[in-house]
């Protein structure tokens, strides 16, 4: 009897249920570590003693750059917005604008506004259309540049170019612009958006983890629970592969470094953190696997935790 | 702007059209008209884009923060329309900043946006009034009674023959080296709809509209959707859409599936798990008993893979299968918005529209409800959407009996679908459909907007009739007879427009049907209640589907 393996997955995870994760919404927990903590060389351990599985999948490169106004009123608000270049492993490249807010005791639900696409969007340079991404580029040249503590002419003018660009879009359908105009007030909103201009630029190193429960290997208890209601299409390649095991949470190791575009004499700011998010289905019980892990990143290996993004930690580094 | 400038730029199009300049155009046809509406002025101040407007309209369309509009509420927005709506936006601000006088193809992208407006505010209300009221049960009924009256034509004296209208989101010309038929298809290709012979579908929940029994599945690539429907217009909508179709209009995609063709596969922990909860659920929602329609249910069996492997995924879960059932493909490369005849538009004189009454009247349709009209966005790939108008719902044809006292109506009939469509009197033209819903373009379609229509009639031979009928499966005799009356009523609009008949017909007004000893059909009429066991809805009864199709 003929079978088709991918026909059987797909249906297998139809039937493991769709799941509704809120939109633009995500519960994230971080951790920040020593440079000198290698994570990753601690995630056996960390696996055995929280009795939650652990695979680490890849290996992606970031590089964000945040705006905001002179008087930081995005930081203030509690947002951060940036720009965000996405290096693959595969050699393909995504840019994307985000808004995000910020964390808190309270919380650690993060609304997260996406504008997917960026290379539509076109300005014009010098007289000719170029894609914003072409510009954002020049703006990421800068974390390669041989003296980053000196903005060259070439950087000084794509960040010009941007702000124009965004003095335009300011009322423009563009969803992180939306975003704020609706919870800021159009008035209010629109002023913000004009003002924005770079003020940071980094890059990260990420490697990303799933987590997971192997039923096989699992707490009696665990085997019970129901099987995450994830459609397909968002299911990563690991779980499609092992469709018995159930996804938990996603964690990345971030080695981040920023340099201000304000003042960018300043020494660069260096990161190291580890962030966590739920990924389950059943989000209650997902929280509680959080904290499963948490126990075991905070008691057994003293990871600290954090609850402001890189942007804010950025900025009060740099004494913005 | 004064409206001559728009008349202005609306020639400076056609001329772009006709030098092949216009290529963005060429894919979808225009939208402009020789009337644009008014509401593409306030765009721009002596052909000046005003930016603030543009501006306004893409938010509303791709704001889901933005969830009501003039105190109605607005429906959320998708992903894929709303990347369209920016890519259109984008365009423009860019055209804006190139140029900011207002050309012919930015005016068409103006007026793609302003429609999808018209029809998401369009949808909002409907969404938010799902019930049909009885006001408007009223309105339906005055309308079926005012046709008689609004469908009498005084033939003009003197008038142009009319020739195709541009090529337009509303209707595409079927070019003559290509059989009518052929359409439905194509355009099932394009929205890579794949109907196969064995469908398995996975049950997703009971529909929320409409008034015939229906649920919402999935496909088994986890992609595409299906409405799987039951009752009086599995035919009949079969057909009527392909008739559309292969008359040069976008429509939805019905299929019919006879005995044990179409598997409806459960998933054990929602609330509709089985046949006996189908059944009860369709029965609490639409008051009909579908019970009558299956042919088998239970768990699938390895035995069952045997004869279709696509099920071995599925071994153990609960199924149910039908005498006979439709289905409806809902595929992932198409957005439903509202209405394509949203007010304020001046849609109403196309026509392309005008001339569809035509069409509605050669298949005796009576629902032709605003609601049945939908705006939709294809996705043709590589970042390509295309606006597309679809008639929706197209079953109630066929032969329709309503019961105003009983609140209730039948289609399907083919006793009561007349041998005749129109009626010539010396110099009026009189038809004998009526339609429940007088629209606009409806109401104001002259007698040229339906010679235009009788010619995409004429074009119909009688393969491409065959092969309608085929595809809709009334059973041999119900086909038949269905066959000769369909030709019966081409030809009597042909010859009521005094059109020549490049490919004639034949038809048998006394068609006679036996079945051994048994008279089936007798000179064109039907005398038996055709193997009732298996077709549960009946073709004779008149009891509709608020009474059970009398079961």
């Amino acid at each position: 009897m003929a079978t088709d393996k991918k026909l059987y997955l797909l249906l297998l995870f139809f039937f493991l249920g769709i799941s509704s994760f809120g939109q633009n919404t995500e519960e994230q927990r971080k951790y920040i570590f020593g440079k000198d903590t290698s994570v990753i060389a601690l995630l056996p351990s960390i696996s055995a003693l929280s009795g939650l599985q652990i695979y680490s999948h890849s290996v992606y490169y970031y590089e964000d750059i945040y705006l905001d106004s002179p008087t930081f009123d995005l930081a203030k608000k509690g947002y951060s917005l940036r720009f965000r270049k996405r290096n693959f492993e595969d050699g393909s490249i995504s840019y994307s604008m985000q808004l995000k807010n910020e964390m808190t005791e309270l919380s650690a639900i993060r609304m997260e506004v996406d504008e997917p696409e960026l290379d539509f969007y076109k300005l014009q340079k010098s007289g000719e259309w170029v894609s914003i991404t072409t510009v954002l580029d020049t703006l990421f040249a800068h974390l390669s540049s041989q003296n980053p503590a000196e903005i060259s002419p070439k950087t000084a003018a794509s960040m010009e170019l941007i702000c124009e660009w965004i003095r335009f879009k300011a009322s423009a359908p563009i969803s992180p612009f939306q975003k704020i105009r609706f919870l800021e007030g159009d008035v209010v909103g629109l002023e913000i958006i004009q003002k924005l201009a770079p003020v940071l630029v980094g890059s990260s190193h990420r490697s990303r983890m799933h987590v997971y429960l192997d039923p096989t290997t699992s707490k009696e208890a665990w085997k019970q629970l129901p099987k995450n209601k994830i459609a397909a299409s968002l299911l990563p390649e690991f779980f499609r592969k092992n469709p018995t095991f159930t996804w938990l949470l996603e964690a990345s190791v971030d080695a981040s470094r920023f340099y201000s575009l304000v003042q960018p004499q300043k020494i660069p700011f260096d990161i190291a953190e580890l962030e966590v998010e739920n990924k389950y289905s059943e989000k209650l019980e997902g929280t509680k696997f959080l904290d499963i892990f948490e126990k075991t990143l905070t008691e057994d290996f003293g990871l600290k935790k954090e609850y402001a993004s890189k942007y804010k930690q950025s900025i009060t580094f740099f004494g913005f | 702007m004064a409206m001559n400038q728009l008349t202005k730029l609306f020639l400076l199009l056609c001329v772009f059209s006709t030098l092949g300049v216009c290529s963005a155009q060429s894919k979808r046809g225009t939208l402009l008209q020789k009337n644009n509406p008014l509401e593409l002025e306030a765009f721009f101040t002596d052909s000046l884009l005003y930016l603030e407007i543009l501006r306004n309209t893409s938010n509303l369309l791709t704001d889901n923060d933005l969830t009501s509009f003039d105190n109605s509420p607005l429906p959320r927005r998708k992903k894929a329309f709303i990347r369209h709506v920016k890519h259109l936006n984008e365009t423009l601000e860019q055209a804006y900043l190139s140029n900011p006088k207002m050309n012919p193809e930015n005016l068409d992208l103006l007026y793609e946006l302003l429609w999808y407006k018209h029809s998401l505010i369009q949808k909002g209300y409907a969404d938010a009034n799902p019930k049909i009221s009885l006001r408007q049960k009223i309105q339906f009924l005055r309308d079926t009674r005012r046709s008689k009256r609004v469908f009498t034509y005084r033939i003009p004296f003197k008038y142009h023959f009319p020739t195709n209208p541009e090529d337009s989101p509303f209707w595409q010309a079927i070019p003559d080296s290509i059989s009518p038929y052929t359409r439905f298809n194509q355009l099932a290709k394009e929205k890579k709809i794949k109907a196969k012979a064995n469908m398995v579908v996975l049950f997703e929940e009971v529909s929320w509209s409409g008034s015939a029994p229906k649920i919402d599945a999935l496909d088994l690539d986890l992609d595409n959707g299906w409405t799987v429907k039951w009752g009086d217009e599995v035919h009949t909508d079969v057909a009527g859409s392909r008739i559309f179709a292969a008359l040069g209009y976008d429509v939805d995609h019905p299929y019919f599936y006879g005995t044990d063709l179409l598997t409806l596969v459960f998933d054990e922990t929602n609330e509709v798990c089985d046949k006996s909860s189908l059944v009860a659920a369709l029965k609490a929602k639409y008051a009909i008993d579908i019970s009558l329609f299956i042919s088998a249910y239970g768990s699938i069996t390895e035995s069952m893979c045997l004869e279709l492997p696509t099920l071995e995924p599925l071994i153990g879960k609960q199924f149910v299968r039908f005498k006979k059932c439709a289905i409806e493909a809902r595929p992932d490369r198409v957005k439903r918005l509202g209405s394509f005849i949203p007010e304020g538009l001046n849609n109403a004189e196309r026509q392309e529209l005008q001339g569809a009454v035509l069409a509605h009247h050669f298949i005796g349709n009576w629902d032709t409800k605003e609601s049945n009209t939908l705006l939709t966005t294809v996705h043709k790939g590589n970042y390509t959407y295309e606006p597309s108008a679809v008639f929706s719902d197209l079953g109630t044809s066929f032969g329709v009996c309503v019961k105003p006292i009983r609140a209730d109506f039948k289609v399907g009939l083919v006793n009561e679908f007349p041998w005749e469509v129109i009626e010539r009197k010396r110099n009026k033209l009189k038809f004998t459909n009526s339609i429940n819903t007088l629209l606009l373009p409806y109401e104001q379609a002259n007698y040229t907007d339906l010679l235009w229509m009788a010619t995409k009639i004429r074009a119909l031979d009688e393969k491409s009739l065959r092969k309608i009928i085929a595809a809709a499966q009334w059973p041999a005799p119900i086909a038949e007879l269905y066959f000769h009356k369909l030709a019966s009523r081409r030809a009597s609009i042909l010859t009521a427009f005094r059109l020549k008949d490049p490919h004639p017909i034949a038809f048998n007004r006394n068609l006679n049907w036996n079945e051994g000893e048994t008279k089936i059909i007798e000179n064109g009429t039907l005398l038996v209640d055709y193997q009732r066991l298996a077709n549960p809805e009946s073709f004779l009864e008149t009891k509709g589907r608020f009474r059970n199709y009398g079961n």
